[in-house]
């Protein structure tokens, strides 16, 4: 389901922005207020509210309102879905570059200074 | 199931080398040395490796995985400036099925005690990015691949 083409543009839409993936970031540490995402940010209080409406929107984070207060926290396995395959090709370069690495180290033990 | 999908992103990576940065250049440039570091994969059967690495130039890199998937990467160097920066387009496909095609800007700066590399590469995934069978791009195997490498030469200092 949570695989349709049209769920994962809408994902990749809300990621494709700057502050909204600073506001994601912020909530993989845990749920936060509007206010407590604001903060951070320098932007006024609708506009961050525009942005959590279309992180809402792509499904990647929900709110809850109690009281006064609305607490938004992260859906895990709507980031787990669109973020596989950008971890898993990051991961594979990373892999790459450490062999890279290993490779630079171990040709300079063949120059006399390094 | 053919189900048509384009995904975009950018992926960026910045890495730092203990090696002055006309060593770290050539690693990318020269295909002995490349190959060594891309193209090798332990128990992957490397079918295929092969560099121009100039503006206008190509490479190609086929391997077979352990199960028996085909994975071939072909890129073409559309601007390379020597020692500063290198840019290419390339495709992955595994066996017939193409999954993503990718612009990548590779740059290099020196600093005290080596060279800072910048990958970025902006990718498209496409349909889905395969089906689960065959995205296994070596995400298990790439980590024995590495212990093996370290752990195969007792010689390195880490």
């Amino acid at each position: 389901m949570l695989e349709e083409p049209q769920a994962l543009d809408r994902m990749f839409q809300a990621l494709s922005d700057q502050s909204r993936r600073g506001m994601i970031d912020r909530l993989g540490r845990g749920p936060a207020s509007v206010t407590e995402l604001a903060q951070p940010l320098d932007m006024a209080l609708p506009t961050v509210m525009k942005h959590l409406q279309v992180l809402e929107t792509s499904g990647l984070v929900l709110s809850e309102k109690a009281g006064r207060v609305r607490t938004y926290h992260l859906r895990k396995e709507a980031l787990a879905a669109v973020e596989r395959w950008i971890a898993e090709r990051k991961a594979s370069w990373n892999r790459t570059f450490d062999r890279l690495d290993l490779f630079l180290a171990d040709t300079s033990t063949e120059t006399t200074n390094e | 199931m053919s189900r048509r999908s384009t995904d975009h992103t950018t992926i960026t990576i910045e890495r730092h080398f203990k090696a002055p940065l006309a060593k770290v250049f050539d690693a990318w440039a020269m295909p002995e040395q490349k190959q060594q570091w891309f193209a090798c994969h332990g128990d992957w059967k490397p079918l295929e490796f092969q560099l121009d690495f100039r503006t206008g130039g190509s490479e190609s890199n086929r391997i077979a995985s352990t199960n028996g998937v085909i994975h071939a990467y072909q890129a073409r160097y559309i601007d390379v400036v020597q020692n500063e920066r290198f840019i290419y387009a390339f495709d992955m496909m595994l066996d017939q099925k193409r999954i993503s095609v990718s612009l990548a800007t590779v740059s290099f700066t020196s600093e005290p005690g080596g060279t800072k590399m910048t990958f970025v590469e902006q990718v498209v995934f496409l349909d889905g990015y395969s089906d689960n069978g065959s995205r296994l791009m070596g995400t298990e195997i790439g980590f024995d691949n590495l212990k093996l490498y370290v752990e195969g030469d007792d010689s390195r200092p880490n």
